[in-house]
């Protein structure tokens, strides 16, 4: 049955110490609270693919890789870099994801024209994007 | 479903009598199959007269069939395989098993033949991609669709 694996997701990235010192709890999910301390990370859950499936899968098997976009919104370019670099650091990654387990968990820069949500305002922002594929 | 003229892949099942005749077991995991060739030699019947070529056809050719399939060592799946191959090896057991596939449409067509497990061929084992095999039987029998 496919899961919900945001929570899980949350949860990976505040154990990695280089974002949770920085940024406390403040990581988000699909959206940034109104009283919006920086730094902060905002992640939400982009692509899904299926090559898992076969000829016989049935109806509501695991999806089987799940991309999330991430952006680290930092004080500084440097503070940003520095948890975008922690994150990176800690992949790849095999094993427990929250709740569930991965067989991988790997991160890549973001395109070129892809472009971040949180930039949404006239205050100047250091944005960090990171896309997060979880190998199920 | 009904009147449809063109059938995706999805739905399509592959069985075999793996270990007792006539009980087909479905194969789980297989990704892509192909079906075995139907095909006849040719006999060249060419003489001093002719001024081109005349083949005529021959016996009908053993063909192969093929299937892929995530691969899990001891999983039911896999091990049903490498058991056909051994037993194909020696000899002995169940090895010239009868094979099933069976296309979805509305209503389902069954192609079957007989054939050995020639082949387990592992696919390159890659960083995010799950691992297949490629399984290669060699038919025994001409297929029959019903």
């Amino acid at each position: 049955m496919a899961s919900d694996y945001s929570p899980d997701v949350r949860t990976w990235l505040l154990s990695i110490s280089g974002v949770s010192t920085p940024v406390g709890t403040r990581v988000h999910h699909n959206y940034v609270p109104e009283a919006k301390d920086s730094p902060y990370v905002w992640f939400r859950l982009g692509n899904v693919t299926n090559d898992g499936r076969s000829l016989n899968s049935v109806a509501g098997e695991e999806d089987s890789v799940l991309s999330f976009d991430i952006e680290i919104c930092g004080n500084s370019l440097s503070q940003a870099i520095g948890i975008a670099e922690a994150i990176r650091d800690t992949v790849p990654f095999r094993g427990s994801v929250g709740s569930k387990t991965a067989q991988m968990v790997d991160v890549e820069n973001h395109d070129e024209d892809y472009i971040p949500k949180n930039e949404f305002s006239d205050d100047v922002r250091h944005i960090q994007t990171l896309s997060l594929k979880l190998y199920l | 479903m009904a009147g449809e003229l063109k059938i995706r892949g999805y739905g399509t099942l592959v069985k075999a009598d793996f270990t007792v005749a006539d009980t087909m077991v479905t194969c789980g995991y297989i990704t892509a199959t192909s079906p075995p060739e139907r095909s006849a030699k040719t006999v060249d019947g060419t003489t001093l007269a002719d001024n081109r070529e005349q083949m005529d056809p021959g016996i009908g050719e053993a063909s192969e069939f093929t299937f892929e399939q995530f691969w899990l060592h001891n999983e039911t799946n896999s091990a049903l395989i490498d058991t056909a191959h051994s037993n194909a090896l020696t000899r002995t057991s169940r090895y010239n098993l009868t094979w099933h596939v069976i296309y979805p449409q509305a209503t389902p067509v069954t192609e079957e033949f007989t054939g050995w497990v020639k082949k387990i061929g592992p696919a390159q084992i890659v960083n995010n991609e799950y691992s297949k095999r490629t399984i290669t039987v060699q038919t025994t029998s001409t297929s029959v669709l019903s």
